[in-house]
């Protein structure tokens, strides 16, 4: 598009009469309400679209989808995958590899694990993976051009009703096998952090179990609503993002009750995942302490903050309405150099997450102190003092 | 055909500030100009500061999007403790790969096939530091990392001709990985006081005792570089100089170099303010052609590299104006003119006549430059000096531009196109030398014999004698015309005979061709266009 051109025009005619629409996947690309109806009015053009029982759809033709970011990224809590919105789930978003050139095959391997972006500025797979996307698009049959849109009134394909939509129009729903179930993430020594969130607020409990925590708190992703508290949900979705910058897999945990009654099943908790060298962060709400320290609840935090046993940090979210004598009491009391106080403005919440993870993930990777008599060391050069010479 | 083993060279220093990284970055440039794989990396974690050299040939300048040395041991950490306590000794190809995600290849393409790989620091932004400085060092040890530190060795001299080590200062942990464990070569830059000098001095004793008693009591050889020196109070430089050279008299390298004094010829890096206010690569600070062209730090950088390479035939190739312009004008300030030029150079200066219609004698010039360089690195064969069509579309005002390189260059390219002339004339005679013997003599005296003994010996004789004559002459006259003659360098006294016996058979001087390069030298580089 050249300057001056009228977008929604150009866009339009794009859209109802090119033969491919390749999208680049990003987890804002999902919220965007035009990129939702750009997506839709390109659907619509295939005449096999329908949608099968999970809600993907199937023959949507010449869509090509592209994973741009790693894929810590596109995970929620347990599954893979999840922050894809289902009706994606049966669009191809990886060229096939018939695993003939171990060239290509390591270009498909890391465009997988790393997303796109980071093989962009890499030879030979950039140019191996955009020959494959290229020689995809070239293959792909023409479509008949759909009789015009309109971005007014068009649909937002990610909160659009499809399945009424196909309900409607009398098509019954496809009967092909269900797409695979998405594939489960467990945490992994220093590349995952689980976040335990001790607070009062509401949330929805994601319905996938684990074994790590007794429940896992659901993300607000694109087309499922939940009853969840605002700013949780905003503080949600900047950890994960603090985790994603630093290439960490989040688990938004939380216990049952989640305000616990006794420290022990908590601390074993942190405990266990600390020991596999899991990063493990625990996220209080300034609600629950300091501000009423003298309750029951307020001294189980206390006691977790004091446990030696585990090895990670512990964030304290003035979700609203702050606390600024949080160093105060800290200091007051005795407590560990394991606090660190979020700050408020969101622009510096995220930096200030990652540098927390960092610093959680340096606990995790430090030694245990003792060290075993076979162990290698670090050799170290001898300054000017090391040798004194005659 | 097995590859040789690359070698792994680190620049250390004791204190900052010595310019290691610049004769780092300008070693890598020289190396990879004569053909040779090399790798860089930044291991100055804590001051991380060889990218800013390679600014103008980077996608990612600033390193913001690009992973790099710390983000790999960190990768490798993870994998290590997900792997614990089963197996703590992971592949080569893992290191590889996490390796590889931070390797990116400067565009610059050399037309000698070398390249320069770069692994920066870590990916720079809000938390660099805190990831540099949670690494537990002696837990990557625990956890192993002296084995995936070997395998990486080896795996990288199998991939590289050179890998270049920018060193952290003092006696840090990750100082001491990078000199003790891992090279062959320590480069180590010292300024010239007392400091500087007996802290480079402690450290690499310190380094040979720690290799003789631990690791394999493999060879390690040190190349002690005297950086910023400044010329103005040349009595405290002199006794400077005097006790550094006794201090580190007896590490230095055994070479062929028969006095200590020489060895310092090579290595001394003066002190030049142009390139203090700006990281910049000594090919593009300095014009090759430059009046007193052994008194820039441009062959003060060629000195060393030929020292520590032990090649004297390494250059820094010559870069055209419009390019020099351009790369320069791609580093940080933005604002950097030749030096000794003006700022913005009026029209008519050289690096601005050129325009659109030049782009075409640009392209050709930039192929001879290339030709010179693969000149080079094909032993100076006479095969790849200029062919007689490229000297005569060389104008005077193209030869003025070039530096001495070139001069060198098209001067051998002269004499070689003048003495294959000669050869050719050479050729001429003796075709009709041997023919005119055969028929004043030989013939005659055939005809003679024959009618005695039978023809079979008649018609042998008959083919020996010119043959004879002919390889006799070939010989005599080549070697004459070799010796009288002014052969171009490179140019062997059996080229000249084989040319006087078989003329334009021996081949001839071809144009050059950017995609007839031989296939050796030939690789695909991540160039913008």
């Amino acid at each position: 598009m050249r300057h001056g051109d009228d977008w929604d025009t150009e866009l339009c005619r794009g859209l109802t009469e090119n033969r491919a629409f390749v999208a680049i996947l990003t987890p804002l690309y999902f919220n965007r309400p035009n990129c939702g109806k750009e997506l839709a009015v390109f659907l619509l053009r295939s005449s096999e679209l329908n949608i099968d029982q999970n809600g993907a759809l199937t023959g949507a033709r010449n869509v090509v989808l592209i994973r741009w970011l790693p894929e810590e990224a596109y995970a929620a809590n347990s599954k893979k995958d999840a922050m894809i919105p289902s009706i994606l789930r049966r669009i191809e978003d990886t060229p096939g590899d018939p695993g003939r050139d171990p060239e290509r095959t390591q270009a498909i391997e890391r465009y997988q694990k790393k997303g796109m972006v980071s093989c962009v500025e890499r030879e030979p797979e950039y140019r191996e993976l955009l020959n494959l996307l290229v020689a995809r698009i070239l293959e792909l049959p023409q479509l008949p051009p759909s009789n015009g849109a309109n971005f007014a009134t068009a649909e937002d394909a990610f909160k659009f009703d499809w399945k009424n939509y196909f309900a409607a129009s009398g098509t019954s729903t496809a009967s092909a096998a269900p797409a695979p179930p998405m594939q489960a993430v467990v945490p992994r020594a220093l590349s995952s952090v689980v976040a335990f969130y001790v607070t009062h607020r509401p949330f929805t409990p994601d319905p996938n179990r684990v074994d790590f925590a007794d429940q896992l708190i659901a993300e607000s992703l694109s087309g499922t609503p939940l009853i969840v508290d605002q700013s949780l949900a905003a503080l949600l979705a900047d950890v994960r993002a603090a985790g994603v910058a630093e290439g960490l897999n989040v688990f938004h945990a939380a216990g049952v009750p989640t305000v616990p009654n006794s420290s022990e099943q908590l601390l074993n908790r942190l405990k266990s995942l600390s020991d596999k060298g899991v990063l493990t962060v625990l996220v209080v709400d300034t609600n629950v302490w300091p501000v009423v320290s003298s309750t029951a609840e307020g001294l189980v935090v206390e006691e977790i903050i004091r446990s030696p046993n585990w090895k990670g940090l512990v964030l304290l979210a003035p979700i609203q309405g702050s606390s600024t004598q949080l160093d105060n009491i800290a200091a007051a009391r005795g407590l560990p150099s394991r606090l660190v106080v979020l700050p408020q403005k969101s622009e510096d919440l995220i930096p200030a997450l990652r540098r927390a993870f960092v610093d959680v993930r340096g606990r995790a990777l430090s030694g245990s102190g003792e060290n075993s008599p076979g162990a290698e060391r670090v050799p170290l050069l001898k300054g000017v003092g090391g040798a004194r010479t005659q | 055909m097995i590859a040789p083993e690359g070698r792994i060279a680190t620049f250390y220093s004791y204190k900052g500030g010595t310019g290691r990284s610049m004769a780092l970055a300008n070693f890598a440039w020289i190396l990879a100009a004569s053909g040779k794989r090399v790798l860089t990396i930044d291991w100055d974690l804590e001051a991380p500061g060889l990218h800013r050299f390679f600014r103008p040939f980077l996608t990612d300048p600033d390193l913001f999007e690009t992973n790099g040395l710390i983000d790999t041991f960190w990768d490798f950490a993870a994998s290590a403790m997900a792997n614990l306590p089963s197996s703590n000794d992971p592949s080569g190809s893992q290191i590889a790969g996490t390796l590889d995600d931070s390797k990116r290849r400067l565009n610059q393409k050399f037309a000698t096939g070398g390249y320069i790989d770069f692994v920066g620091a870590g990916r720079q932004g809000a938390t660099y530091s805190e990831r540099v400085n949670t690494f537990d060092w002696k837990r990557f040890y625990e956890l192993g990392g002296a084995r995936m530190l070997t395998t990486a060795q080896a795996h990288l001299r199998s991939l590289y001709d050179w890998v270049l080590i920018d060193s952290r200062t003092g006696v840090s942990d990750t100082a001491g990985i990078c000199t003790i464990q891992l090279p062959d070569t320590v480069v180590a830059c010292f300024t010239m006081n007392r400091q500087s000098i007996d802290g480079v001095d402690a450290i690499m004793r310190s380094i040979r005792a720690f290799r003789s008693a631990s690791i394999d009591g493999s060879k390690i050889t040190f190349f002690p570089l005297a950086t910023r020196i400044e010329n103005a109070e040349s009595v405290r430089l002199e006794s400077a100089r005097t006790y550094a050279r006794r201090k580190l008299r007896d590490i230095l390298p055994a070479t062929n170099l028969s006095v200590d004094s020489d060895y310092w010829d090579d290595m001394e890096i003066a002190y030049r303010p142009w390139y203090a206010f700006e990281e910049v690569l000594a090919a593009f600070g300095d014009a090759t052609g430059a009046t007193r062209a052994k008194d820039t730090m441009l062959s003060q950088m060629e000195a060393m590299a030929r020292c520590i390479a032990g090649n004297n035939t390494l250059r820094v190739p010559e870069v055209l104006t419009v390019d020099r312009t351009e790369v320069l004008s791609k580093y940080a300030f933005g604002s950097l003119t030749i030096p000794g030029e003006k700022a913005a150079p009026p029209a008519g200066m050289p690096a601005t006549v050129t325009t659109e219609h030049d782009a075409g004698d640009t392209e050709f010039l930039r192929g001879l430059i290339a030709k010179e360089q693969v000149w080079r690195r094909r032993n100076f064969s006479w095969r790849y000096l200029l062919s007689r069509r490229e000297l005569d579309l060389l104008t005077d005002d193209d030869r003025k531009q070039f530096g001495r390189n070139m001069a060198y260059y098209i001067s051998n390219s002269e004499r070689a196109q003048r003495h294959i002339r000669t050869l050719s004339i050479a050729f001429v005679l003796n075709c009709v030398l041997v023919l005119i013997i055969c028929y004043f003599f030989f013939v005659p005296a055939v005809r003679l014999i024959e009618p005695v003994n039978s023809a079979v010996i008649g018609i042998s004789i008959l083919l020996t004698i010119p043959v004879a004559l002919w390889a006799i002459f070939g010989i005599l006259g080549g070697s004459l015309v070799n010796l009288l003659g002014n052969p171009p360098y490179g140019f062997q006294v059996s080229d000249s005979i084989s040319r006087v016996l078989t003329g334009q058979l021996g081949g001839r001087i071809r144009d050059y061709d950017p995609e007839d390069t031989p296939s050796f030298m030939r690789y695909s580089s991540p160039t913008k266009d």
